[in-house]
């Protein structure tokens, strides 16, 4: 009886999506042609609908035939309805241009018929959030605004310093972070020894950061994505802009190419070297820049085509005394050069395909010259991927995908003493596939499984599943819930001064691993307000530091005919270790209306244990910041106080404070004084200065707290807008309170009279930084 | 007019509450230990042996203190359960009676009260294998960046690390080449504080794999040498108890500001170096 009775079912299933369609097209922005990303597409009479995805293609399957009302919406743009008449599949037959005039005239409409809020936080990935280049922009930062500095300012995600643009997410540390610029993978994007991240956001459409429980589409780091799409070009006008900061100059020009496609170009460059230099000797002849060119072409229809270049470079060349003919003086640069190559093909009115062919390649040169050393240190890797994404039915959609990745890791250090010779080539060939599942209009359940295969001396294969839940608790709250695991199989030294050196897993080294567990409630709060907790815990497996001991440890594998040391693999190099993080992340955030921003608190706590370090017991490591409080303002004052926006003129102001609990360092428990070699007998045993015998030896690891961070910046924007173009002066200040935040403590002494004063004082991070500028767009 | 004076007020709240200038107050996490300097050389006499104590961060250090004493901190210190004899010359611990041999296990045992705490430590070193041995001691006169100092060894077997102390004897502002090519701009009023950081220079050479006999040719670095005038440098060919201290001792603070623990072959409450090695001295002067 079962048996007919599914039989039946199934049967009476097919007969009914036999008499059904779909429908497929692409939401535009209306004044540039960008595709937009996330826009909300529903049929009004069935109530249901589609996003669209990054190409801005939706598809609404299971419609049955007859007239429909298609509303399509995206906060802070016009919603725009459209009476259609589906009859029969229909791929990509309608294109949407949505205006964003409710930004323009700050009346941001929250109707019936917009998105709604509680919906958009539905729509989103568990741990994901957006920013877009509006956002970055107003933030205020060191001299100019910069991605990574600016995502620093969001719960979950912090630095190490102000000297450091590096992210450490939800416990993880920066090597755990994947970049991908438009679908390429950017390795150390970092320019002026990390201060400043290589994103210029002029150039930038949207950025997407997911800091956990990401999907199976990404892999191959344990802890967070970030992916920057750039901007595709203006399909419909020349247009473009000129920022001009104290660091640097950078221009972005968008244009059409034709009626099928467009281009987009950026560029920045630092400039003191061409002038503060010339007449300040102290200043080194050191410069970076870096650019983009995007080119986006509808072929037809069905098929679209992106290529995109990036290229960035630092470049110092320093003598200790410019004027001296000879003097100590090296050479040394950096930098990244990627491209991709992107087709998207709407195979079917279901099936949606983007196939992407990537480069990326991140080297460093140094030359010592009086040393006679020298640094070659090249990473390169080639992709190439594929991504499809079936649209079943109104509640099922399959994603699945492969990415074919080769990797060359070189790294070649010539000295007198030794050579430095690493030069290995892996291939990571990954495979995927998610469903999104919604077997009720309450509940949606994602289900992952992504396999790596991982080419060392030896294959690793590993199983990464993932699973993401996310139910509508009520009307305007949500509940959500992410597991997955990650693999890693490439490390990262940090070095003091030069660029990271990347190291593949091999013999030595095992793949790292990390378990993620998020459970978040999400709540919209007076149609505007986004509140969102999420609590996670986290485990790290097999993860690797470079080993302060390296000198100690490094074995040669090999060895010159004088019988100088060759190095080339990574043995000694790591200490092996594993670890976990939890914490819980608050954030209430307003994203439209004069007055934007978000405030958040979090609560984490990261513990490690390394093998060696600390008598193998779990200590706190030094990106670990108990508490953290975030809070960003973004106000139009002539519209805070004159009650509506200025069309001509308009004073916005930004402001950032962060507060973070102060970070571990490991303090020396006392000094000692011995002889660096036994020639050097410099003990003062009756006393006087020697040479330096004073040596501090440290306590347990990590187990004090630097004072408290805290750090308040502002920003005034003067807007100034007349017919075609528009200019905004602006003036940034950093750490406006000068807080002296202390960066590490120092250990001096002082000779007296056979008594050596001890002294202990600290190196603060940057003081209050002011900062102009002037942003002109045309 | 609620948002303005909320904005107002959170700034204000803000600017007031990120300023200031937080004070470093560390605790105190002092342990007393026994610092020991100890080298001990095939075919020489025990001698040098140096056995100190810890100071706590706070507060200053009576150098007059540092050493530890038979008389004042009731030192007992053996090698191989050889009892060693304080010299009140060099403050410092010797005996006759304990051969030193190559490729030799030795064991020192060190007791003393600190603080008024009893404490212990032990450690062990192996000697180096016989072999090294500098080939020509005495280098002649050498014209400043048109030959470089060269020293010829040959190895002991086994070992890879060898330590270079490079010493000018006559250092002085008088003799300081000023025109030299990589700090060409030291003033002789700022030398005078920083004449020891020019004086003693120190480099090594580590992982070196030669069969016995065969002949290294180490170059002394231009970045070695700052002075005119004669030079003396010790070469040692060292364990890996003295390797890992030369590599660590004093590199326990990271880029960061942070520290992290060096490598000592010590058990109980000692810290600094044991460690077998054997030394041979080469000279030169450096003329213009």
């Amino acid at each position: 009886m079962y048996f007919r009775i599914l039989i039946f079912t199934t049967i009476f299933s097919f007969s009914l999506f036999a008499q059904t369609f779909s429908y497929s097209g692409t939401v535009l922005e209306k004044s540039t042609g960008e595709a937009l990303i996330g826009a909300n597409v529903y049929l009004d009479e069935l109530n249901f609908g589609a996003s669209t995805n990054i190409s801005g293609y939706f598809v609404i399957p299971n419609i049955p035939k007859g007239n429909y009302t298609l509303i399509v919406s995206y906060v802070g743009f016009k919603t725009e309805e459209v009476k259609i008449y589906v009859q029969k599949d229909c791929q990509n037959c309608i294109t949407i241009e949505l205006s964003d005039e409710a930004v323009q005239t700050g009346e941001v409409v929250v109707s019936a018929d917009s998105v709604r809020t509680i919906d958009k936080l539905f729509a989103k990935s568990v741990s994901k959030i957006d920013l877009t280049p509006r956002q970055l922009n107003q933030i205020p930062q060191a001299v100019e605004s910069d991605l990574l500095r600016s995502l620093q300012t969001l719960p979950g995600i912090t630095s190490l310093s102000d000297f450091s643009s590096a992210l450490y997410v939800r416990g993880g540390t920066p090597d755990q972070n994947l970049y991908l610029v438009d679908g390429t993978d950017v390795y150390n994007p970092e320019h002026a020894f990390g201060i400043f991240s290589t994103f210029n956001t002029q150039a930038i459409k949207k950025v997407e950061m997911s800091k956990g429980g990401f999907g199976a589409e990404y892999g191959g780091r344990l802890s967070s994505v970030l992916d920057v799409t750039n901007l595709d070009g203006n399909r419909k006008e020349f247009v473009g802009n000129f920022n001009l900061s104290l660091l640097s100059a950078s221009t972005t020009l968008q244009m059409p190419v034709g009626s099928i496609g467009s281009i987009s170009g950026s560029f920045r460059r630092t400039y003191f070297d061409q002038t503060i230099a010339k007449w300040i000797d102290d200043i080194p002849q050191y410069y970076f820049y870096d650019g983009n060119l995007k080119g986006y072409f509808d072929l037809d229809k069905s098929n679209k085509l992106t290529f995109s270049v990036f290229n960035s470079r630092d470049d110092l060349d320093f003598k200790l005394d410019p004027d001296a003919e000879e003097s100590l003086s090296f050479l040394y640069n950096w930098g990244n050069l990627t491209g991709s190559l992107n087709w998207k093909h709407i195979f079917s009115t279901k099936l949606f395909a983007s196939f992407w062919a990537t480069a990326s390649r991140f080297n460093s040169n140094f030359d010592f010259d009086a040393v006679e050393f020298t640094e070659h240190n090249k990473l390169t890797d080639y992709a190439a991927k594929g991504a499809l994404e079936y649209y079943y039915s109104k509640n099922l959609n399959i994603k699945f995908g492969l990415e074919q990745k080769i990797l060359h890791l070189v790294l070649k250090q010539d000295a007198n003493t030794g050579k430095v010779d690493v030069d290995v080539r892996r291939q990571h060939t990954a495979g995927y596939i998610t469903t999104d599942w919604m077997p009720s209009e309450r509940l949606t359940l994602q289900f992952g499984l992504r396999g790596n295969l991982f080419n060392t001396n030896d294959y690793q294969f590993d199983l990464a599943p993932r699973f993401t839940a996310k139910y509508r608790l009520t009307d305007n709250s949500n509940l959500k819930f992410a597991a997955g695991r990650y693999f890693q199989y490439l490390n990262r030294i940090p070095r003091l001064f030069f660029s990271s050196i990347w190291i593949s897993a091999d013999e030595n080294i095992k793949p790292s691993s990390s378990d993620h567990f998020i459970l978040g409630y999400q709540q919209e709060i007076g149609a505007v307000y986004e509140f969102e907790v999420e609590a996670y815990y986290k485990t790290y497996k097999d993860i690797y530091q470079y080993n302060q001991l390296l000198g100690s440890d490094v074995e040669a594998s090999g060895y010159d005919e004088n019988g100088n040391p060759i190095y080339s693999t990574s043995k000694g190099v790591f200490t092996r270790g594993d670890g976990h993080s939890y914490g819980i992340e608050f954030l209430l955030r307003k994203d439209v209306g004069a007055l934007t921003g978000w405030v958040s608190y979090s609560l984490s706590k990261t513990e490690h244990k390394f093998d060696g370090i600390n008598q193998n017991k779990y200590y706190t490591p030094r990106h670990d910041r108990t508490h953290i409080v975030n809070a960003v303002l973004n106000t139009n004052l002539t519209e805070l106080f004159s009650g509506s926006r200025d069309s001509e003129s308009n004073w916005i102001f930004s402001m950032n404070f962060v507060y973070a609990s102060g970070q571990p360092i490991t303090t020396p428990g006392s000094a000692y004084y011995i002889n660096p070699l036994p020639a050097w007998d410099n003990i003062p045993v009756s006393g006087g200065e020697g040479i330096p015998g004073y040596k501090l030896y440290p306590s347990d690891i990590n187990t004090f707290r630097l004072p408290d961070y805290m750090r308040m910046d502002i920003s005034i924007t003067w807007e100034n807008n007349f017919d075609s173009w528009s200019i905004s002066p602006y003036l940034q200040i950093f750490n406006i309170g000068n807080r002296g935040n202390v960066w590490f403590v120092n250990y001096n002494r002082e000779f007296n009279s056979g008594n050596i004063e001890q002294k202990i004082d600290k190196t603060n991070m940057l003081p209050i930084l002011p900062s102009i500028g002037v942003k002109v767009n045309f | 007019m609620f948002k303005n004076l909320l904005i107002i007020v959170l700034t204000l709240i803000f600017i007031t509450t990120a300023c200031g200038d937080p004070v470093v107050e560390l605790e105190d996490e002092y342990e007393p230990k026994i610092a020991v300097s100890a080298y001990i050389y095939p075919e020489k006499r025990v001698e040098n042996i140096r056995v100190m104590r810890n100071f706590q961060l706070s507060g200053d250090i009576d150098s007059s203190s540092i050493i530890l004493t038979p008389f004042s901190n009731n030192v007992n210190i053996s090698i191989n359960d050889v009892p060693l004899n304080f010299d009140l010359k060099t403050f410092s611990y010797y005996t006759d009676n304990l051969q030193i041999d190559y490729n030799k296990e030795y064991t020192i045992k060190i007791s003393a009260v600190v603080d008024g705490k009893q404490l212990y430590t032990e450690s062990k070193t192996v000697t180096p294998q016989k072999g090294f041995k500098v080939t020509a001691k005495d280098l002649g006169e050498i014209k400043y960046r048109e030959v470089s100092p060269t020293i010829n060894f040959t190895v002991s077997p086994g070992t890879g690390f060898y330590a270079f102390s490079i010493n000018a004897l006559e250092a002085g502002v008088n003799n300081f080449i000023f025109d030299n090519p990589y700090e060409p701009n030291v003033k002789p009023e700022d030398l005078e504080d920083r004449l020891n950081f020019y004086k003693f220079q120190m480099n090594m050479v580590l992982n070196l794999n030669l069969a016995a006999n065969d002949i290294y040719e180490y170059e002394i670095s231009g970045l070695d040498t700052w002075f005119y005038g004669n030079y003396e440098v010790v070469v040692y060919a060292g364990n890996k108890n003295m390797e890992d201290f030369v590599l660590t001792a004093g590199n326990v603070q990271e880029f960061d500001g942070n520290f992290h623990e060096p490598r000592m072959y010590f058990e109980g409450d000692g810290i600094g170096v044991f460690a077998g090695a054997i030394a041979d001295t080469v000279k030169f002067k450096l003329v213009k």
